[in-house]
């Protein structure tokens, strides 16, 4: 079955498309608006930039047809960065947006009193949160590259996939919620933890076996 | 805990990678598509790509390098050099680059760092300082050309105001000569910047980068290092590792 992939005209998805690619035998469809989508077992939505911006994208394109189909259809939705906030409420970053609602959080700025620098780039660890997916617990320890100023706050705490650290602040580094799945890394841009990972992401979603 | 980058640096005129002294005496070393290659198959943490002779024909061209450059590189990379007008930063951002490296147009059209992190977010943004002595009292743009009567601090407190998500800081006096990291800069800033400070020029020996990290730095970036000595990026974290450093495994 096949991987969809948001195109909101702010980033680049060469790196994600290819990375995909590679992993699956099929080709991933790009949507740029609601009419390019044939359907598939794994929507993406990507993201650099910022939330207002983006979820303004989502509305003008007619894309959120395109998220209700997928959930209606019981398939896969992944946030990446950017697309892991749009999946919640709202963000700080523009309290005028209203995200997607898909996880129960807000998005907020990183604390600077937490005792480390803003924006929060570099490799990092995360701690697996719920082991209740048994097939993500192996990435415990394991770096992957962020590269963010807002992070997102899961009001329940069952939402938290994986954990990591900036200073004293504990964030949610992964979300999950039923068929819903954000990563606030980049796992396209993580080397082989994150092409580890996003196979395993595929597999989770239905794509391959 | 955030782990300390070890950054290769890739040095292009346009059409092929170059080493210079001084931020002078440019020459061509090689392909910058085959440098990165090699880096990749390294691991390395990410890259650093910059133009150092960065004119309007450049960027174009530069396009087309760093679309290759998305296809095959699974680690992030920065871009920088001439960069002037919000369509650059877009059109580097959407070839597949993490981030753009903004040096004399913090100093000439400051506007755009805060239009572009903005638009693209902080983390996208990178503004360079070149110091141009020991301690950084005065700096340059326009690659060495342009002498400044204001100080890296000055230049890094306008950089974090405008909204750049880090700094990378680099020296006219240092680059290219192996000789070591200005540490007195590296010092001064990393106590008053609260955005990551990457330090660059200089470095010849692993020493040399951890003495860089002892001073402040979040990250080191070796050019020529890398290039031109048996010294490579995975020695470099292991050697790291050894003396205490969080690198990445």
């Amino acid at each position: 079955m096949s991987v969809e992939v948001l195109d909101l005209g702010i980033n680049n998805l060469r790196s994600l498309t290819k990375s995909i690619e590679s992993l699956t035998r099929t080709n991933v469809n790009v949507v740029g608006k609601a009419s390019d989508s044939h359907g598939g077992a794994l929507l993406i939505i990507p993201g650099v930039g910022n939330f207002g911006t983006a979820m303004r994208r989502l509305h003008d394109r007619n894309l959120l047809q395109t998220v209700s189909s997928y959930l209606e259809k019981g398939n896969a939705i992944l946030g990446i960065c950017l697309g892991m906030h749009l999946l919640g409420i709202r963000s700080e970053e523009d309290i005028s947006a209203l995200g997607l609602g898909l996880i129960d959080a807000e998005v907020k700025l990183l604390p600077k009193a937490s005792g480390a620098r803003v924006p929060n780039v570099g490799w990092l660890e995360v701690e697996v949160s719920k082991s209740n997916q048994k097939q993500f617990t192996r990435f415990s320890g394991k770096d992957f590259y962020f590269t963010h100023s807002y992070f997102m706050n899961p009001n329940d705490i069952n939402d938290i996939l994986f954990m990591s650290n900036h200073g004293e602040l504990k964030f949610a580094s992964a979300v999950n919620h039923e068929n819903v799945m954000g990563f606030q890394f980049h796992p396209e841009k993580s080397s082989k933890n994150g092409a580890s990972l996003l196979s395993e992401i595929l597999i989770w979603a239905n794509v391959k076996n | 805990m955030l782990k300390t980058r070890v950054i290769p640096v890739i040095l292009t005129d346009g059409l092929s990678q170059v080493k210079g002294n001084k931020f002078d005496s440019w020459r061509t070393v090689g392909s910058v598509l085959s440098a990165a290659k090699v880096f990749s198959t390294r691991d390395v943490d990410e890259l650093v790509l910059l133009d150092v002779a960065a004119t309007e024909s450049n960027l174009t061209a530069n396009l087309e390098l760093i679309s290759n450059l998305a296809e095959f590189l699974r680690i992030p990379f920065a871009v920088g050099g001439g960069i002037r007008k919000i369509q650059d930063v877009e059109n580097i951002l959407k070839n597949g680059a993490e981030k753009v490296i903004i040096g004399t147009a913090l100093v000439e059209v400051p506007h755009l760092i805060e239009q572009a992190a903005s638009e693209f977010g902080s983390q996208a943004i990178v503004c360079s300082i070149d110091s141009g002595c020991d301690g950084g009292a005065y700096t340059y743009t326009r690659s060495g050309k342009n002498r400044l009567d204001l100080s890296i601090i000055e230049l890094a407190h306008l950089a974090e105001d405008l909204g750049a998500g880090e700094i990378l800081l680099q020296s006219t006096l240092r680059d290219g000569t192996l000789s070591g990291f200005d540490l007195e800069s590296i010092s001064k800033l990393s106590k008053v910047s609260s955005i990551p400070v990457i330090a660059s020029s200089g470095a010849g020996t692993y020493h040399h980068l951890h003495q860089a990290i002892l001073a402040g730095a979040d990250a080191v970036c070796a050019g020529a290092m890398f290039q031109f000595t048996p010294h490579t990026p995975k020695g470099a974290r292991e050697f790291l590792s050894e003396q205490g450093v969080n690198v990445r495994k």
